[in-house]
């Protein structure tokens, strides 16, 4: 029995209803639908940027138009009529009826490898763009006729205004010349690329030198559904772009971006595809010089640039339908009725022993005296704590959390007080600020319970979700490892639902197992650099007055010497990038504090749960580049 | 159709020191030794071999992989080796080949192979070619196999010879940290399948090597219509354990990720390539036929771990035209430390003779049984 | 999900945590995975009782204190010959073995070297002719026979194979008339090569030994005795050559067997009359390292329970045959090999015993149980 969390989500895209069920709509529902030209998307080129995981390949295999088809024409289950209402809302639909015909193109390592042949640029360019509009071509025929639900004959290319010459060039009107015509230029195009010995530019085959532009040549398609006509817009989803060199991008770009292609095309792409720059997400930036966004082309950022509570709120909804999907494949699971993730993942609070209370009781004691504060103090700010938790609504206040936030507070007493050289003779003075009692203190208060007596600290679905960085992949990776060990419990005749402690021991070592296994480019270095971070991020988070309320899991380099860095070709700005790049660190530019511009690098979620880090956001260490770099390798 | 491939004149460990001794003595013998002059500490085996036995009739053409960051103990390695073995071999070239592209850090090796081989001027009276693979990367030796190979069977007179120093135990602790790209290797891209007539349905042949975990899923995770992975794993080897351990060490992958059948393991000898090839090749027939006319087959390739099975797999993709996917290292590192703390084994030693006049009559020999 | 039961039951007897499941959750993987790609292959478990409620039973006998090291061992050092690694010996074995020394042969012959032989076209007529003179006799079951003569379809003729050492007059004039048949040659064509072909072998003993009367023994006796013999009735039809050469190969052979095996040999060839072969080869396909063998002090523990959980009734059973191998008890398996191995069709006797040994546990010795079954020699199962 497999675990089908932890197959990777694209290897579900061969067996097209085992897709459908598990696929989650909502990234095409948060980016799309929601996208502020929606309906410009189609005419546009558009470019769309997600980091490694985010679910761009699963939304772009779930909008071909043989997937849509399937969904159109079984409208019996559930699952498949809230796709279709996505569908719907995204544009590819209308009234049931499909509206466009989206083919994937993977943009594998081949097309760069044409930039390095022994041609002239625009030469290779060329070959490049004929291999990609055949590759269309053939895929969009595939995905018409797939499903068997019509012949190659039954399928009429509509060609654009004026577009004569180019309809002689792509084989004519009739489907079966079009591919046939597809199909030559695709073998021969090919077979220049990956050749060994690259042929002279006079023994090109000539199917592969003659001009070829059905992106330019072909307006819509026109099939039957349901007995009536149907017109179609094509759209080519080139999935992977970055894999081409920088140069040859632009000029594909420049090439799609002509006006007169009534082709829809979109360019996904990876974040480390960009200059660090961009992976940064400078916001001043555009794609290339002379073309501007939302006047030639659109964006659409696979991480929003809104507030990042919105998008957590909006991961977490998607991340509990993906996850309540994938368990009904999980037979030991299903066969006890579980069908919401959320009903395994116990969220009770954990408790300490009376020991462990009685010990904590010992180190706030001794707090107090060696911080010389009076008993009646003492018992101000336990009614404060007292009276905190009647108003609040977080269930984890008990007796052991709210001995730590004394702690906390008393702390923060000493020091707001130290040095007032107030009345002599009272010995408990009014702090200048006067204490307050906040959620993030209680938040602190769970952390060091977890630092001094191992409570758990990172359970629940909230935080499985909070960990995953708005990333699928690593939600997927990190709900797999709670799944194995909720089926080990229903091997051994439990019940399946995993205790908080239970959680934490699994999200812990997955974590780590991930970040032992980061294989991209500078991983050793950014291991040595994040662990430093968490290091520093830890010793400021347990420090018992709390200095960052919740606690640190970010460092902050004042923006401008963050730009410095960034036009620099330092390494440590290549170590940035991947980093981010590949989901160690997440970076929020522009980020207003204390009257200065910070750009902060914040330690993602499996470095958090590995070290065991608040997820709350905002806590940073105030940093210099010179203190980020030069990095050191970890051996 | 190469048929004497899949039984080839073989020399193993010390037959390799006694066939050279025997073979090159000879004095009409004219050799050009193509190898790798990296870090590896096999890199000079063959070479001195050879220059001890033929003396100025053997020539070298050396390949140096910039990879654009080593490591600097392995870059001085190379440097050291590089110095020795212009040393060993009097009439020596150093080609240089870039790994990475200085513009966006693209692989770029296996073009970097066909101008250093098209730039080489071969002596006159050559009679033999001998490939050292031992310290060549998969993305350069295979590139570099073909177009020795091609260049070989163009001259009636010219033999190629493959040779592999290995050591399976040293092989683990060099590691090597990923490029970001999964890709063909230059020229074995295979056919063009996804866009053929028929519906495509893949093998993938992941060999297992350790520590390769991450790159090999990656390469998964690019590959569709996937129907069936058999992954190649060395038995025979000198450890009879080492394959239970590399299914150990991908248990996650093997049960839950990849699927895979435990009828699909494919077992190839660590110590003789032709086994991997006869392997490979037998199951490409026997899938073609299953797959006739419904869908297009395709065989993929990803060679990790043992060199001596990669350089097996890798006849199979030339001879069938399979395809070969791999990530390309950026940079290696060789931890000289035995983590085991046991005695290192001996390196071992392969010699293939893949091609020449040797092979003139191999059909002619009737092969089948007389009935 | 049909192996739940034995999981958890593994799960008590070796009393994983049940806090945190980290230990269960990584072992029942990798049990998994093994008892799917290897273990449950053994052709004496049965549906019901594999791999997975054979190592819990095996498991429960010992003290909980000891599962651990018992549990360790079948994790790092058993080494499990399944049946695809059998087929991959038995398909390299021609290739690599037969077809190497036939060109050495044939080259001999034409006095050219053996890499030579298919330049021209006489060499490579050479090889062929060779190749249809070699015969292959299997020495038991474990030869595969059946395998090696698929693996080997369109190169060696079913005429030039026997499955079993008990040929009669009938099959020596069988084979003997369809070699002088076959293409290119002589009426009086016999073969002059003959592999003996065996699965596997720890000491060499089963193969060729001396006993304490002086006498010899084991397979190669036999065989030799069998061609003696058969010389003689069949007379001309006899399809061996008179001075053939003897190749013994088995699929498996320890580090310890094969020297044996050429000292035993040697002293054979000097001592019997009836040497019936001109030369010999010893070859195998996996040769076992040196270190294969437990040995203390990284296998103490696992040696330990070998001498504490040890019922010398496994000694008494098999005396005689022990003696011979100068062994006074069973502790480390037939002639004190002490090997982890198993092969999918049975478990070697020179295995530790703790892996094959069953007993009733008499006299107040402690009762062993098998993790792998194992049947003798003469078919029962011990």
């Amino acid at each position: 029995m497999t675990n089908p969390f932890l197959r990777r989500a694209t290897e579900y895209i061969r067996d097209d209803s085992a897709f459908l069920a598990i696929i989650s709509p909502e990234p095409l529902t948060a980016f799309v639908a929601k996208h502020k030209k929606r309906a410009l998307l189609f005419d546009h080129p558009v470019r769309v940027i997600g980091t490694p995981g985010s679910g761009k390949t699963m939304m772009a295999s779930l909008v071909e138009f043989r997937l849509l088809e399937s969904i159109l024409r079984d409208q019996s289950s559930e699952n498949n009529r809230s796709l279709a209402s996505v569908l719907a809302s995204c544009g590819f639909t209308e009234d049931e009826r499909p509206k466009v015909a989206a083919v994937r193109i993977p943009m594998e390592s081949e097309y760069r490898d044409f930039w390095e042949l022994p041609y002239e640029p625009a030469v290779k360019t060329k070959l490049v763009l004929a291999l990609i509009q055949a590759r269309t071509i053939l895929a969009l025929v595939r995905n018409l006729t797939a499903n068997r639900r019509r012949r190659l004959n039954e399928i009429k290319f509509i060609p654009r205004e004026g577009a004569g010459a180019q309809l002689e060039q792509i084989g004519g009107a009739n489907a079966e010349d079009v591919v046939a015509r597809a199909r030559s230029v695709e073998r021969a195009v090919y077979s220049v690329g990956a050749s060994l010995l690259p042929p002279s530019l006079d023994n090109i085959a000539e199917e592969a030198r003659e001009p070829y532009q059905p992106f330019e040549a072909i307006q819509e398609i026109e099939i039957d559904w349901g007995g009536s006509s149907c017109r179609l817009r094509p759209l080519t989803i080139l999935d992977d772009v970055h894999t081409l060199h920088p140069d040859q991008f632009e000029a594909l770009f420049r090439a799609l971006a002509r006006r007169e292609i009534r082709f829809a095309r979109w360019m996904m792409m990876r974040m480390d595809a960009l200059s660090p720059n961009a992976v940064f997400r400078s916001a001043d930036e555009d794609a290339l010089p002379g073309l501007k966004v939302e006047r030639d082309y659109l964006d659409i950022f696979m991480q929003t640039d809104s507030v990042r509570l919105d998008e957590r709120r909006q991961f977490r909804k998607m991340a509990a339908d993906m996850a309540d999907r994938y368990l009904r494949l999980v037979q030991p699971l299903r066969d006890r009725n579980y069908t919401r993730f959320k009903d395994l993942l116990g969220e009770e609070p954990p408790r300490l022993s009376a020991s462990q209370i009685a010990e904590l009781r010992t180190l706030i004691d001794r707090d107090q005296r060696k911080l010389q504060i009076g008993h009646e103090r003492r018992r101000k700010i336990q009614q404060a704590v007292e009276r905190y938790v009647k108003g609040a609504k977080s269930l984890d206040l008990g007796e052991e959390v709210q001995l730590v936030m004394t702690r906390v507070l008393l702390h923060r007493y000493a020091i707001r007080t130290s040095g007032q050289t107030g009345n002599l003779f009272a010995d408990d003075p009014e702090p200048r600020q006067p204490l307050k009692v906040k959620s993030t203190i209680a938040d602190a208060a769970r952390l060091m319970l977890n630092d001094l007596f191992k409570r758990p600290f990172h359970f629940g679905l909230d935080d499985l979700c909070d960990a995953s960085n708005e990333n699928a992949e690593v939600f997927l990776q990190l709900a797999g490892a709670l799944v194995e060990r909720m089926e080990t419990k229903a091997i051994r005749n439990q019940d399946p639902a995993l205790t908080p402690a239970q959680q934490q021991g699994a999200l812990r070592e997955k974590s780590g197992q991930m970040i032992d296994a980061w294989g991209f480019p500078f991983a050793r270095k950014v291991r040595a650099l994040i662990d430093r971070i968490a290091e520093d991020c830890r010793t400021v988070s347990t420090e018992p007055n709390a200095p960052l309320g919740a606690g640190a899991n970010a460092v902050a380099v004042l923006e401008t010497e963050m730009k410095d860095l960034l036009a620099s070709e330092s390494e440590l700005a290549l170590v940035l990038k991947f980093a981010i790049a590949y989901g160690a660190l997440v970076a929020i530019r522009d980020y207003g504090q204390g009257g200065k511009n910070w750009c902060l690098l914040e330690l993602s979620g499996p470095v958090c749960l590995a070290n065991g880090l608040t997820l709350n956001r905002g806590g940073f260490l105030e940093r210099t580049v010179s203190d980020l770099g030069p990095v050191e390798e970890k051996v | 159709m190469r048929r004497h491939w899949e039984n080839c004149v073989t020399h193993f460990d010390d037959g390799v020191d006694q066939f050279i001794d025997d073979f090159f003595s000879e004095s009409s013998r004219c050799c050009v030794l193509v190898a790798g002059a990296g870090f590896d500490p096999r890199a000079q085996r063959i070479a001195r071999k050879l220059s001890a036995t033929m003396g100025d009739r053997v020539h070298g053409l050396f390949i140096r992989e910039d990879r654009g960051d080593p490591a600097v103990a392995l870059q001085k390695l190379a440097d050291e080796n590089e110095a020795q073995l212009r040393s060993v071999i009097a009439d020596t070239t150093v080609a240089h080949v870039q790994i990475f592209s200085a513009d966006d850090r693209a692989p770029i090796g296996g073009h970097g192979v066909r101008s250093a081989v098209d730039g080489y001027k071969w002596p006159d009276d050559i009679t033999d070619v001998v490939l050292d693979m031992s310290a060549l990367s998969t993305g350069v030796g295979f590139p570099l196999a073909k177009l020795l190979l091609e260049f070989a069977e163009a001259r009636p007179k010219v033999s190629l010879h493959l040779m592999v120093v290995s050591n399976p135990e040293l092989d683990d602790r060099i590691v090597g940290e990923p490029s970001a790209q999964v890709q063909f290797v230059r020229g074995y891209s295979g056919p063009s399948g996804s866009y053929d007539e028929l519906p495509v349905a893949r093998i993938w042949l992941p060999q297992l090597g350790k520590g390769r975990v991450e790159t090999l899923r990656r390469i998964r995770s690019t590959l569709d219509s996937v129907y069936k992975v058999c992954p190649v794993v060395p038995f025979p080897a000198r450890n009879p354990r080492r394959a239970d351990e590399l299914l150990a060490e991908y248990q996650a992958q093997l049960l839950n990720e990849w699927e895979v059948d435990a009828r699909d393991l494919i077992y190839v000898s660590e110590r003789n390539p032709l086994d991997c090839y006869r392997t490979i090749s037998t199951l490409k027939k026997r899938y073609d036929r299953t797959v006739e006319d419904v869908f297009f087959p395709q065989i993929i390739l990803s060679p990790f771990g043992s060199k001596v099975i990669a350089v097996g797999a890798m006849m199979a993709a030339i001879e069938h035209d399979l395809s070969v996917q791999y990530v390309e290292t950026l940079r290696y590192e060789y931890d000289p430390v035995n983590p085991t703390g046991t005695p290192p084994l001996p390196d071992m030693a392969v010699h293939v003779w893949l091609h020449g006049p040797v092979y003139g009559s191999y059909d002619a020999g009737t092969q089948k049984v007389a009935s | 999900m049909n192996d739940r039961m034995a999981l958890s039951l593994l799960a008590e007897v070796m009393g994983w945590p049940e806090d945190d499941q980290a230990v269960a959750t990584r072992e029942y993987a990798w049990l998994r995975m093994m008892s799917a790609v290897k273990y449950d292959g053994y052709s004496y478990f049965r549906a019901g009782v594999r791999f997975l409620e054979s190592l819990a039973t095996w498991l429960k006998q010992f003290d909980p204190a000891d599962r651990a090291a018992a549990y360790d061992f079948v994790k790092k050092r058993l080494v499990y010959i399944s049946l695809s690694e059998m087929q991959c010996l038995v398909e390299t074995f021609v290739p690599e073995v037969v077809t190497p020394h036939l060109r050495r042969t044939v080259a001999h012959q034409l006095g050219i070297k053996p890499y030579e032989v298919w330049t021209d076209k006489s060499g490579a007529d050479a090889f062929t002719r060779c190749l249809r003179k070699t015969l292959f006799v299997g020495m038991s079951d474990g030869s595969r026979i059946d395998m090696l003569r698929r693996a080997n379809a369109g190169r060696i003729s079913t005429e030039q194979v026997v499955p079993m050492m008990n040929v009669d007059k009938e099959k020596w004039l069988d084979l003997s008339k369809n070699l002088r048949q076959a293409h290119g040659m002589t009426p009086t064509e016999q073969f002059d090569c003959v592999y003996l072909i065996d699965d596997f072998t720890a000491s060499g003993t089963t193969f060729i030994r001396k006993n304490a009367d002086g006498e010899w023994k084991g397979k190669l006796k036999k065989f030799n005795d069998l061609i003696r013999d058969a010389r003689d009735s069949v007379g001309d039809g006899f399809p061996i050559a008179e001075n053939y050469e003897l190749h013994i190969h088995h699929y498996i052979s320890s580090a310890q067997a094969r020297s044996a095996l050429m000292k035993r040999l040697e002293i054979a060839k000097a001592e019997w009359s009836e040497w019936t072969c001109s030369d010999y080869t010893v070859t195998e396909g996996l040769l076992l390292p040196d270190t294969l063998p437990l040995a203390r002090p990284s296998d103490g523990a696992m040696l330990d329970l070998g001498d504490k959980y040890y019922d010398h009734e496994i000694f008494t059973r098999a005396e005689k045959h022990c003696r011979e191998a100068g062994q006074s008890d069973m502790k480390l398996g037939y002639a004190d090999c002490a090997l982890p191995i198993i092969l999918e069709h049975n478990t070697p006797n020179n295995s530790v015993p703790l892996l094959w040994a069953e007993t009733a546990g008499n006299g107040g010795a402690r009762a062993m149980r098998p993790l792998f079954y194992r049947r003798d020699r003469h078919g029962s199962l011990q």
